[in-house]
């Protein structure tokens, strides 16, 4: 394994991650996990399917309880879920929205779940829907929405209660060029303005331009983790077979997770 | 193979591995089948095992009377049962518990006796709705034109026999009897039934049976259909992006029960108030039936919930709720008055909101029963609702294990 040279756990550490296992039945799915983001800081989660990853985002959003180790947000436990909930933003792979109500009722609705009311609650909307291109259409309900305005409102809805950390789990699943390059851009501001992203995708190009470091998962264990230049520097050691393009990140994924099936 | 046979053959493929579609497809109308033919089946008034349960009080012990009371026995479609008094006769019916009473008076056998008319008392439910009491006079009717019939033959035959010195020939004999017994046919009666409506503050329209029912049907369905939207949360993700947010689960789960709980409350409501308006229903005691209404749209909602807490998807759930609301219809009294039904259909419906439910809107817009009549229904449909929690409360699961 490639261990994380470029940052230490400090004092801008947002996530922090321990040895986290978790077992479902007698299938342990992962398997003593640790890494860490800083704020400011885009991480990137890689793996095959059924590798770890969602649970692992499940378990660092509260959703599964972990079986053992431990994860802090912002200094504060996840086992303190009351408390944590507010530290943490969650853009899950499904279009998490009500398909029946309108773009500002349902931002209205999960900012006002968070606690955020009033004149703060309108203003907040009124930023994010023109952030993610959506402020002519916010009375128009989500199920008139194409699939890119879906995913754009659902990156948008995670992000009412302004959460120093967000797990985007494979937000452009399904998405045009345009909505791609939107959903990018605003994690880089995101990133800019300090919030720590932990993103999850199959697709090796974008972690290439967005990730400031990369772990890959396999099998429930992270078996890679450090900047892109690290990643490939050790890619190179065993060249592709058949290859004659240079090494990029897929070369170097299916180096450490292998070519069989995973699920 | 032509193309309409692949895709036949492919669309039977798809329906056959859905082995759950497939058993639910017979399964469902099988059970509806076996529950509304058992319901049915019990109206039949010429059924063995659906006699009709006569109050009768027999005041007179004379011989007309045994006559009668023997004769009533042997009725098949009846079974009689001897109270000590008049009104004791009459209470149930007046009750709603039976369709009719038998009330044989005193000195009813000597009147006749001596040639003067008398008769026998049919009380009969309130209710023009309850075909039992049709029944029940009927029979009455029949015994009183047989006893009739052969004693005034009796009683002409030995009068032609006595005028003729017993010297006519039978011809001559059976002539004259039968002129007699034409005459005294023609003439009133000496033994008639004297019919009685058990009260006259009854309310017998049909809507009054018809409203409460549907509503109650219908409420089911919309709850069925509303808890779904939990199902549908949790297949589209929003339930998880719910859970991670800085909510309890019970307030989640509370508020969206809470929803419900009050559309079914203004659906039931709402076709209250359309049935008093168009329809004229009577609500008998106002606050009985507002209290009926909440604790009917308790039971509903908390039914609701456990359905959702025993499926895992909305394609499960469909089948199931169709079952549920269709099977508690019929056995409980939603789309025909529970007292019509015999006396072991009436307690199985008590394992039905329905039936209790029913039980208490008939109490209150058929007979006319007063606000008192109703707590019974209303105790009963607070514990359905909190056994229904309570069971839900345990199976619920708030996350699906991956």
């Amino acid at each position: 394994m490639i261990a994380a040279q470029s940052t230490a756990v400090g004092t801008s550490t947002i996530l922090d991650v321990r040895d986290l296992h978790k077992t479902f039945g007698e299938r342990e799915v992962v398997r003593g996990v640790s890494f860490h983001i800083n704020a400011g800081e885009i991480f990137g989660l890689l793996g095959p399917n059924g590798a770890g990853k969602s649970t692992t985002i499940n378990m660092l959003a509260t959703y599964l309880a972990p079986t053992s180790g431990s994860a802090t947000v912002s200094g504060i436990p996840i086992t303190e879920r009351d408390r944590v909930k507010r530290s943490i933003g969650l853009v899950p792979q499904e279009i998490a929205l009500y398909e029946d109500l309108s773009a500002e009722e349902n931002m209205r609705f999960f900012g006002e779940v968070y606690g955020i009311h009033g004149a703060a609650l309108t203003a907040r909307i009124d930023e994010l829907l023109e952030r993610v291109g959506l402020l002519e259409r916010r009375r128009e309900k989500v199920s008139t929405f194409s699939g890119g305005m879906q995913r754009r409102l659902n990156l948008a809805a995670g992000l009412i209660h302004e959460p120093p950390l967000l797990m985007l789990d494979e937000p452009t699943v399904g998405v045009d060029p345009q909505t791609r390059e939107a959903i990018f851009e605003l994690a880089e501001q995101l990133r800019d303005s300090g919030t720590g992203i932990l993103y999850t995708t199959h697709y090796m190009e974008e972690a290439e331009r967005l990730c400031d470091r990369i772990a890959i998962i396999d099998e429930g264990v992270i078996v890679a983790e450090g900047t892109l230049a690290e990643l490939l520097e050790h890619g190179t050691a065993e060249p592709v077979a058949h290859s004659d393009r240079p090494h990029g990140l897929a070369e170097v994924f299916l180096q450490f997770t292998g070519k069989q099936y995973r699920d | 193979m032509p193309t309409v046979f692949i895709i036949m053959q492919k669309d039977l493929r798809q329906f056959v591995n859905d082995r759950r579609a497939l058993v639910m497809s017979v399964l469902i109308p099988f059970f509806l089948m076996l529950i509304i033919g058992t319901v049915f089946g019990s109206f039949s008034s010429t059924g063995s095992t659906s006699k009709v349960e006569v109050p009768i009080f027999v005041g007179d012990q004379g011989a007309v009377a045994q006559q009668m009371v023997q004769a009533l026995q042997q009725a098949s479609n009846l079974t009689l049962e001897m109270e000590t008094s008049a009104a004791d006769a009459r209470k149930p019916v007046e009750n709603g518990d039976r369709p009719a009473a038998i009330i044989i008076p005193s000195g009813l056998s000597d009147a006749i006796q001596q040639g003067k008319a008398a008769s026998i008392v049919v009380v009969t439910s309130p209710s023009s709705q309850d075909y039992r009491a049709v029944v029940v006079e009927s029979t009455v009717q029949n015994i009183v034109q047989n006893f009739t019939a052969a004693r005034i033959a009796g009683q002409v035959a030995a009068d032609a026999v006595q005028a003729n010195g017993g010297t006519a020939d039978a011809a001559t004999v059976a002539s004259q009897a039968s002129q007699q017994a034409a005459a005294q046919l023609a003439k009133q009666p000496l033994l008639s039934v004297q019919p009685e409506k058990a009260t006259s503050s009854t309310h017998d329209s049909s809507y009054n049976q018809v409203v409460p029912g549907y509503a109650i049907m219908f409420a089911l369905f919309a709850v069925g259909g509303g808890i779904e939207s939990i199902l549908q949360e949790k297949e589209a993700g929003v339930w998880k992006r719910l859970l991670i947010a800085p909510i309890s689960r019970w307030s989640l789960l509370g508020g969206k029960l809470l929803a419900r709980f009050i559309i079914a409350v203004g659906q039931i409501g709402l076709l209250f108030i359309a049935g008093r308006i168009f329809f004229g229903i009577n609500v008998g005691s106002i606050p009985g039936v507002i209290l009926l209404i909440v604790t009917t749209a308790l039971a509903t909602t908390a039914l609701g919930m456990l359905l959702v807490s025993v499926v895992k998807t909305r394609a499960q759930l469909q089948p199931v709720t169709t079952v549920v609301v269709l099977a508690f219809s019929a056995l409980g009294g939603s789309w025909w008055p529970l007292f019509l039904m015999p006396n072991w259909l009436q307690q199985l419906a008590k394992v039905t909101l329905n039936g209790w439910a029913m039980i208490g809107f008939n109490n209150l817009m058929i007979f006319d029963k007063g606000f008192m009549s109703v707590v019974p229904s209303l105790l009963a449909l607070v514990v359905y609702s909190l056994v229904c929690f309570g069971l839900a409360i345990r199976l619920f699961q708030f996350q699906e294990a991956s």
